[in-house]
Parts: structure tokens; C-alpha cells; sequence
């Protein structure tokens, strides 16, 4: 298009724009680097105080650490613990033990009440012995079946874990015959 | 409507005109004198005072129109008829630039525009012939910046010689197709725009050293080929007031003044 009139106004408007665009952007730039500066610089002082007050804390740590009185009661108590260690080992045996005596056979008056409520009519004990594991029963029969129908009944009753029934002898006292018959049984383990 | 503000040597002129259906009636005229050093072909060197007579006469004138169309009619800015060949439009803007730079030996610090004239053809080949105006970027600064601190705000700057062809373009001074040498004199310059078929031809400054109002009719004289239209920039009111009494046709010496650029101007 043609052009018609002179107009100086749009070519100083040009230049005014670029002037202030050059302005503002040198504004930016300042303002973009104040802020860099402000913010490496609220940094470097945050870690400048964190340093120094790490560094009063380590030497109060320090003194702590080195004080003699503090160090006589580590190795005390160092010394303690060495003997609490010991107890605790000596707890622990004695709990393994107690646990085994648990489980080990044991005589006690259950036992004798299956000994004795077991024997046929008409028999008696004659000796009892226990060496930790087996009972010894020796009875006295006036029959030749009277230890065997004990050992069998023993037996039954499955209160042992194993009965063994080793035979009789017979005696004659005041001439009258008696049959001694002896059995032998085992506890079970953890009764 | 923009009020029209003319920056002379050590005057203001200005004037609060309306503008409808390619009429314009107009409301206020006023002239401001300015003291020396004030002005300088660097623009204004005090703001302040510039500022201050400015904003006092257009109180005192009660013009309220805040948009202004600026003419600089002083050493400030600097015009030139150039012919250069005929480019692309959007390259013509760089050939002018660069053509005003090494004429007038000008630096990159200058703001420059330009309205073409007229286009020819010679030896085969287009050319364009054009009116450019050069003006420094500090100098225009001093003008809008001062406008801006008395809250005016220019919209339109330009020269008095592309005021004239705009205001010959827009009115029927020249429409016989005659030639006809428009002459505005102030303090001792007399310039001539010579116009031919309604185109502009060329500008004459002549320097006028002592002349009375009796001299100054003297120079009302126009040739046979050449009508003169004559006006005194020393008193626009008058001016104003005396042009509607005159006819625009013919060749008679009629008073205007050129920034004040009408087509008509109304008679009610």
C-alpha cells in the first residue's frame, strides 16, 4: 500500500518499545540475579550457622566423651554387664536343666498307687526299688499266678512304658508255701 | 479530536478543530510565544517552561482534548525529497533510510519516515519520488516526553511540509489544477509550497530580514501561472476568521494556516 503520511511517532514507538523491553529485561536479568545471590547467599549463611553449631555440639560431645568420672563409670558399668552376661548364661543352663528334670522320670506316690492298686488279692509287696529309671517290684503270692497276673495287670493299666515280668520262686515259711515273684518296669519319660 | 500543535522556532500554534464528513470546523486557535532557549535544533531544552506555557495556554483556552497532533515546524527536523527506484514496499522503508543516512550524512540515532509523491517512469525503469523526514531520537524525546508530563499524549507527529500536502490533499485550494505556491511567513522566514495539479512540487525557505505588515502585502502578488495563498502565522484567529469571509476558489489570497489543515471551513 502506498504510503501516505509521514508520521514520526510510530518509528519512536518502535524504538521506545525496544528501549523498554531492553530495560526490562535488563531488569530481569538484575532481578533474576539478585535473587540467585540473595538465595546462595541465605544458604551459605544457613549452612555457615549449621556448621558452627555442629561444631559447638561436637566439643560439648567431646568433653562429655573425655571426662574421667563419665569414663570410670563406662568401664564400671562395662564390668557389670560382663557379669550380667555371666548370669544370664548361668540362668539360661539352669533353665535348659530345670526343662530336662521336667521331662525326666520321676517316683512319686501316683506311681505307688499303680504299683499297689494293681496286686492280685492275697498278695503283698515284698520289696520295692527304684534306681531312677526301672522299678524292682518283688511281691509275695500264696499262688504261683499271683505275680503273673500283677505284671500283666501292670501292664494293662499302661501307666509304665514297658513291664517285664521275670518269673517267681517259691519258699515255704512255717510250712506254708509261698510263691515271691519279681517285676521289673520302666517309667515313661515325661510322667 | 486531536488538538493540533505546531512547534515553531519560538511559537506555539494551536488549534482544537473538529473533523466531520470531511469538514472541519474549528473551535479554538491560539498562538504561545516562547522565550529563547527554549528550543534548538536538538528539540526542547526546557522542559519545564516549555511544559508550563503550554499547559497554561490550553487552561486558559479551555482545551480539554488530551490526544495531540504534533507538527514540528523548526531546525529539528530535517526533510528531503528523494528519488529512489521503485521496490517492494517492504523494503523501500531500509532504501529510504539508508539513502536519507548517506545524503545528509546522518547517523543511526535519527527517526525517519517518509510519504511517497509521486511515482515515474524514466529510461524504463520505476521510480518513486519521496518526501522524507529525519529527526533525532533525543530531540523527538524531548518533544513527546514534555507532552507526556502535561499529560498530553501525542499520536501523530509530523513536518510542516507534510501537514501542507495532507491539508492541500484534503481541501479545494488547489483544485483548478493550476499551479499554486502556498507562503507562510513568520519572524523572517518566508516559505513557499509550490503545488501543481494538486501535487506537491516543491519547498522554498527564504529568509526575510525586515519587512513591515505593508511589506508583508507586497508579497501578496501572484502571477499569471501562479496563485498565492498567503497567511500570517502571527495572528491565527484573525487568520481564522478572515479566511471565511474569503472564497476558496479562484485566485484570490486567502489566510489558512497549515496545520490546521480543512477541507472547508465551516462558516456557521
Amino acid at each position: 500500500m502506498k504510503k501516505q503520511n509521514i508520521n514520526l511517532m510510530e518509528g519512536f514507538s518502535a524504538i521506545e518499545k525496544r528501549r523498554s523491553q531492553k530495560s526490562d529485561r535488563v531488569i530481569v536479568f538484575m532481578a533474576l540475579f539478585l535473587s540467585v545471590f540473595l538465595i546462595v547467599g541465605a544458604f551459605s549463611f544457613k549452612l555457615y550457622l549449621d556448621n558452627s553449631n555442629l561444631k559447638d555440639k561436637i566439643k560439648v560431645t567431646e568433653a562429655y566423651v573425655n571426662d574421667p568420672i563419665l569414663k570410670a563409670r563406662i568401664a564400671a558399668i562395662e564390668v557389670s554387664q560382663a557379669k550380667i552376661n555371666d548370669l544370664n548364661q548361668i540362668d539360661q543352663i539352669l533353665d535348659e536343666l530345670n526343662a530336662s528334670f521336667e521331662v525326666f522320670p520321676r517316683i512319686n506316690t501316683l506311681s505307688l498307687r499303680v504299683i499297689t492298686s494293681n496286686m492280685p488279692t492275697g498278695t503283698s509287696l515284698k520289696s520295692l526299688a527304684f534306681d531312677g529309671q526301672w522299678f524292682t517290684i518283688q511281691l509275695i503270692s500264696p499262688n504261683y499266678s499271683g505275680p503273673s497276673q500283677f505284671a500283666v495287670s501292670l501292664r494293662d493299666s499302661e501307666f509304665f512304658e514297658e513291664v517285664i515280668y521275670q518269673g517267681y520262686t517259691s519258699e515255704v515259711v512255717n510250712g506254708v508255701t509261698r510263691y515271691v515273684g519279681k517285676v521289673v518296669a520302666i517309667l515313661k519319660v515325661g510322667d | 479530536m486531536a488538538v493540533s500543535i505546531e512547534v515553531r522556532n519560538n511559537r506555539i500554534h494551536v488549534v482544537d478543530a473538529v473533523v466531520n464528513n470531511n469538514k472541519i470546523t474549528c473551535k479554538k486557535a491560539f498562538s504561545l510565544d516562547l522565550p529563547d532557549g527554549v528550543l534548538d535544533a536538538k528539540g526542547i531544552i526546557d522542559n519545564m517552561q516549555f511544559a508550563r506555557i503550554l499547559e497554561s495556554g490550553l487552561e486558559l483556552h479551555h482545551v480539554k482534548s488530551k490526544k495531540v497532533t504534533l507538527c514540528i515546524n523548526n531546525p529539528s527536523i530535517i526533510y528531503r525529497e528523494l528519488v529512489v527506484p521503485r521496490v517492494d514496499d517492504k523494503k523501500l522503508a531500509f532504501v529510504v533510510r539508508s539513502e536519507m543516512i548517506s545524503s545528509l550524512n546522518l547517523t543511526n540515532e535519527y527517526i525517519i519516515d517518509f510519504i511517497i509523491l509521486d511515482e515515474y517512469i524514466d529510461q524504463h525503469k520505476p521510480f518513486y519520488r519521496i518526501l522524507a523526514a529525519a529527526i533525532l531520537d533525543s530531540a523527538m524525546k524531548s518533544f513527546v516526553d514534555t507532552l507526556y508530563s502535561i499529560k498530553l499524549k501525542p499520536t501523530v507527529v509530523e513536518t510542516s511540509t507534510s501537514s501542507v500536502i495532507k491539508y492541500v490533499d484534503m481541501s479545494g485550494v488547489v483544485d483548478d489544477g493550476e499551479p499554486v505556491i502556498i507562503a507562510d511567513i513568520e519572524d523572517g522566514t518566508l516559505k513557499l509550497y509550490l503545488f501543481e495539479e494538486k501535487k506537491y512540487v516543491l519547498t522554498r525557505n527564504t529568509k526575510i530580514t525586515d519587512y513591515s505588515m505593508d511589506d508583508k502585502k507586497t508579497l501578496m502578488v501572484s502571477s499569471k501561472t501562479t496563485s498565492t495563498k498567503w497567511f500570517n502565522s502571527n495572528s491565527p484567529v484573525r487568520r481564522m476568521s478572515e479566511s471565511r469571509k474569503s472564497s476558496w476558489s479562484g485566485k484570490s489570497i486567502s489566510l489558512m494556516k497549515p496545520v490546521i489543515a480543512s477541507t472547508k471551513i465551516s462558516k456557521s
